[in-house]
């Protein structure tokens, strides 16, 4: 009876709201992207946003933990990303994968992903139900309860994830061995999905400990977006986060990164790559750094969109590849800069290397013309505003992850807002400096994919 | 403010972020750039609403263990009505038909033309020349180079790009709302002044086979091929990509007659949404879609008999060294005009429609054979395919066909919990709502309802015609659209190592990669193979 009823209850309530209603209107340039309407911290550390905004039915809450893969200790690769499988498999209150049944059938989204330098999870949920979210997170924060059972299944799960995602696809193993060789500090350069073998050595002893040391409240920021009360919304972040306990700050890891002398290479063999493909990656600024802002505008003059220079030089122009992308790894530490390219089959590498090192050299030596410089700009509005974007201000989780991740990294909310301002600012000059000093011959790292069908024999399979 | 290495290394899949619960549902594609023929749905849930105690906020820090409070999830607040977004819904002298949203939370705008012509319509010998069509209408127009274009749809902060898929042709433009009749000037010549010039035609041929050669490599690629052909036979949705020699075959010639033919305005429909001023908005509209755009006779939908299926049957695609086996299962099912279709994607929810429906928890939850486990109804134009789908360990494939055939079997013959269909029910709903929150989620649902003809009130009344769906409904319509006797199953695999536990289920036909028949079984007369 109860159970029929609230299902009935549920779906009325989520069918409900004015979309679009109350619009606000575009003043970017005085007010912020993201207005926070409430901005507090808990005595246990929790800091807390909230972005109060009535336009659609929609509220979505975001916390960010400040863990990710480079907090992982040698022999442990991939145990941060583990350990968020382990964050669905219940807490106290709330039964093994239960989230799912909860967020889902109140209408919802949800899920979580873990970076190298923050691990985050988030819900999305018609507005009125946003409380559920609370309960849900705080309960796992406050109690994460974890089984013997349950760890060996996600162990497995995690295993399944590699193989399905990374070992069984073209291209992406090679993609991690570029990495591991373009950083030279191991808590840099190791994969955040981990080895087969450092996976099989953790232990349920390591679930508990890392629980304790990064899962605590001021070791977190958490952002709730859209049509809420921020009075109310404070009233019952208090009730149910309040008495979780906080922990120890725990130590932050060395990521120093030394400065690339000596050019780097590695073939790698593809066994389910058709076409070859290779790499060449630099080392990058941080985010937020000085030169970030003009390295961001580079990527956006070199690969955003069918008018971006290495599409119509490569694709368009020389023909010699079938894709190519330039992308900013942009990280809280050392960062990396990536060009990669799918080639046509009948060149070589080394032919096809000249077209993207001229374009890179050009960078550096020809200014960029106003118009194009505007137009990376207006490539940088787009991702704010489109509906596509992971970052799109159109979506209420979109706007919750960025203030979460803004806060939870540099402490400021309204640091967007500063970088927003920083991209405009970018000069012509400022590109050709930073591609000077960044896309160095000695500091570039060059990967090779060649393709290679596998001898079933040789196929690697860990378990 | 930019996470561009998602962006970046989607080409590849993304290696990082890893993310914990695959949130993409095959055939799933809420917010891409073509219609959501398939229509596909998501997940299901369970929940179990009580009243919570309320207590004051609890101020001893260590009084954990006291917080009964705790146990029971937040009450469910009292519910809201629906109110749709303000819709102006107008036709032009030539037919075509147009829709408009205000929406002026970011000043951006979002601005799609869908036509009813797919790839469906292609002759067998010029598979891809609907799709080749579209894909070539941005690369020059009589007065402007694919260059100026790309330029011009850059500097607007915009987006332009053009589809088909089987039923719809997309052209989606979007931009920074202050440059919108920019963005009209371009989209109106690309649509109604294409040139196909020679040379970037031929480049577009040569990628298209190089990419051909490149999905082959793909197990995703490999399955949807091989369960396509068996399941629609000479049927056009059999057809999941073009091969080598029909896209050579297509000439520039070929492209100017079809897009005489085929970009009409009385079979195109128009959704602007986005920062913008009305009346401007129908000025401009008129002005680049009205005076210069005729009318014409539309192609007349082609209907080809399906398949019959006897018994069931193996199709085994052999991919030596494949560490794992990818598994799909199903048979045709439904269009999307169809009268089961709510109690369909009901169903479907509940089997396998997210992360907590059955497939997942049995074969991922509870056994760790695999990362996801789906199904999915393809309801398009004509009947699609209900199918259920995993990636999963190569040693498991048999146990997982097993679990596979349990569920199917299971939704077939035991009739659902009210509650585990209410909380279907509530995702669903949930998530149709949900989607409305950006400008192309909403632009895709006012297309979709045009495009596939849908009744005027189809998205006023969606939640209640989910709402109305009952649990002998959903054993009924699973008994009718799943058919265990003549299912067919595809696996893509390492075909030395499956091959012999395969073998228990059914008869198998074996494919090698490039999709000829290997070394198939006597009676190996596989529709289309």
């Amino acid at each position: 009876m109860k159970k029929s009823k609230f299902g009935l209850l549920v779906l009325s309530a989520l069918t409900a709201g004015l979309l679009f209603c109350s619009p606000y209107t575009n003043a970017a340039e005085t007010k912020p992207l993201i207005p926070v309407t409430k901005d507090f911290k808990l005595p246990n550390g929790l800091r807390v946003l909230i972005s109060e905004d009535h336009s659609a039915p929609v509220a979505a809450l975001a916390i960010v933990y400040d863990v990710g893969a480079r907090n992982e200790r040698k022999g442990k690769s991939g145990f941060a990303h583990l350990f968020e499988h382990m964050m669905f498999e219940g807490s106290e209150n709330v039964g093994k994968t239960e989230h799912f049944k909860y967020v889902e059938s109140a209408g919802g989204s949800l899920n979580a992903s873990t970076h190298p330098d923050f691990t985050n999870y988030f819900e999305k949920l018609p507005s009125n139900q946003i409380e559920l979210a609370m309960w849900l997170e705080s309960d796992r924060m406050r109690s994460l309860k974890v089984t013997q059972e349950n760890f060996e299944n996600q162990l497995q799960t995690v295993k399944e994830e590699k193989r399905s995602r990374i070992d069984n696809q073209p291209y992406v193993p090679a993609s991690i061995q570029m990495e591991e060789l373009m950083y030279d500090n191991w808590a840099n350069q190791h994969p955040t999905i981990g080895n087969f073998d450092d996976l099989d050595h953790s232990t349920i002893h390591d679930v508990r400990q890392f629980f304790k040391t990064y899962y605590a409240p001021n070791n977190a920021v958490m952002a709730i977006v859209g049509d809420v009360d921020s009075a109310q919304m404070e009233k019952l972040v208090r009730k149910y986060f309040a008495t979780i306990p906080s922990q120890p700050i725990p130590a932050t890891p060395d990521l120093t990164e030394p400065v690339q002398t000596k050019a780097k290479s590695l073939k790698v063999d593809d066994p389910h790559a058709e076409a070859p493909a290779f790499w060449v990656s630099w080392k990058a600024p941080a985010r937020r750094e000085p030169d970030y802002y003009a390295l961001g505008v580079i990527e956006k003059l070199l690969s955003a969109g069918d008018s971006s220079r290495l599409y119509q030089r490569m694709v368009k122009g020389d023909q010699n590849a079938l894709k190519v992308e330039a992308g900013y790894d942009e990280r809280r530490g050392p960062s990396g800069f990536e060009a990669f390219v799918v080639m046509k089959p009948d060149t070589t590498p080394e032919k096809v290397r000249e077209s993207l090192w001229s374009e890179i050299e050009k960078l550096k030596t020809e200014p960029v013309t106003d118009t194009e410089l505007e137009k990376a700009k207006n490539q940088i509005m787009r991702q704010l505003f489109s509906s596509g974007s992971y970052v799109s201000l159109q979506r209420s989780l979109g706007r919750a992850e960025l203030l979460a991740e803004y806060t939870s990294f540099f402490g400021d909310p309204y640091a967007f807002d500063k970088d927003i301002q920083k991209y405009n600012q970018v000069t012509a000059a400022d590109v050709q400096r930073v591609a000077k000093k960044i896309f160095t011959k000695e500091g570039a790292t060059t990967v090779d994919v060649i393709p290679k069908h596998a001898d079933p024999k040789k196929t690697a399979f860990n378990n | 403010m930019n996470r561009k290495h998602i962006q970046f290394l989607s080409l590849i899949l993304a290696v990082v972020p890893v993310v914990a619960y695959q949130a993409v549902v095959p055939g799933q594609a809420l917010e891409q750039a073509t219609p959501s023929t398939a229509a596909t749905t998501k997940t299901n849930a369970a929940k179990e609403t009580l009243k919570q105690v309320q207590g004051e906020g609890p101020s001893a820090p260590n009084a954990q263990q006291a917080e009964t409070w705790r146990k029971k999830a937040p009450a469910l607040p009292p519910p809201r009505a629906f109110v749709m977004p303000k819709v102006t819904s107008y036709k032009l002298s030539n037919g075509m038909d147009v829709q408009l949203v205000e929406d002026h939370r970011v000043p951006f705008i979002t601005v799609n033309i869908g036509m009813k012509v797919g790839t469906s319509s292609d002759q067998p010998a010029l598979l891809g020349l609907t799709s080749l069509t579209a894909d070539m209408i941005t690369e020059g127009t009589k007065t402007k180079k694919s260059k100026e274009i790309a330029d011009e749809v850059d500097f607007i902060g915009g987006g332009l790009s053009a589809g088909s898929d089987v039923d719809n042709t997309l052209v989606s433009g979007s931009a920074l709302s202050k440059y919108q009749d920019r963005l009209f000037n371009v989209m109106a010549d690309v649509v109604l002044n294409p040139s196909f010039p020679e040379d970037e035609l031929q480049l577009k041929k040569t990628n298209l086979i190089q990419e051909l050669a490149i999905k082959r490599s793909e197990p995703d690629f490999l399955l949807d091929e091989r369960f396509n052909k068996v399941t629609f036979g000479n049927h056009p949705y059999s057809v999941i990509a073009p091969t080598k020699e029909t896209v050579e075959k297509i000439t520039r010639q070929d492209l100017i007659n079809f897009h005489k033919d085929n970009y009409l305005p009385n079979i195109a429909d128009l959704v602007v949404v986005g920062d913008f001023d009305p009346a401007k908005m129908k000025e401009l509209i008129s002005a680049k879609f009205e005076k210069d755009w005729k009318p014409g006779t539309a192609q007349a939908l082609k209907q080809t008999e399906l398949p019959v299926q006897h018994g069931r049957k193996i199709y085994l695609v052999d991919r030596p060294g494949s560490v794992q086996s990818s598994i799909k299962l199903g048979n045709i099912s439904i269009d999307k005009k169809d009268a089961d279709y709510f109690p369909m994607i009901v169903a479907n929810q509940i089997l396998g429609g997210a992360g907590n429906a059955r497939l997942f928890l049995n074969i991922r939850e509870n056994k760790g054979y695999t990362y996801g486990a789906y199904s999915s109804v393809g309801a398009h134009k004509q009947k699609g395919a209900f199918a259920a789908e995993a990636e999963v360990r190569s040693d498991v494939t048999a146990p997982s066909l097993q679990e596979f055939l349990y569920e199917l079997d299971r939704l077939r013959n035991v009739k659902v919990s009210e509650k585990e269909m209410n909380d279907a029910k509530s995702y669903l709903a949930g998530s149709y709502q949900l989607g409305l929150e950006t400008q192309s989620g909403l632009a895709q649902r006012l297309l979709e309802q045009r495009l596939f003809e849908l009744p005027d009130d189809y998205m006023q009344t969606y939640v209640n015609r989910i709402l109305a769906v009952t649990t002998d409904d959903i054993r009924r319509v699973a008994r009718k659209h799943i058919d265990l006797d003549n299912v067919i199953i595809c696996v893509v695999g390492d075909a030395k190592t499956i091959k012999p536990d395969l073998e228990f289920f059914a008869a198998i036909d074996v494919y090698d990669t490039s999709g000829k028949l290997s070394n198939g079984s006597a009676k190996s007369t596989t529709p289309g193979g």
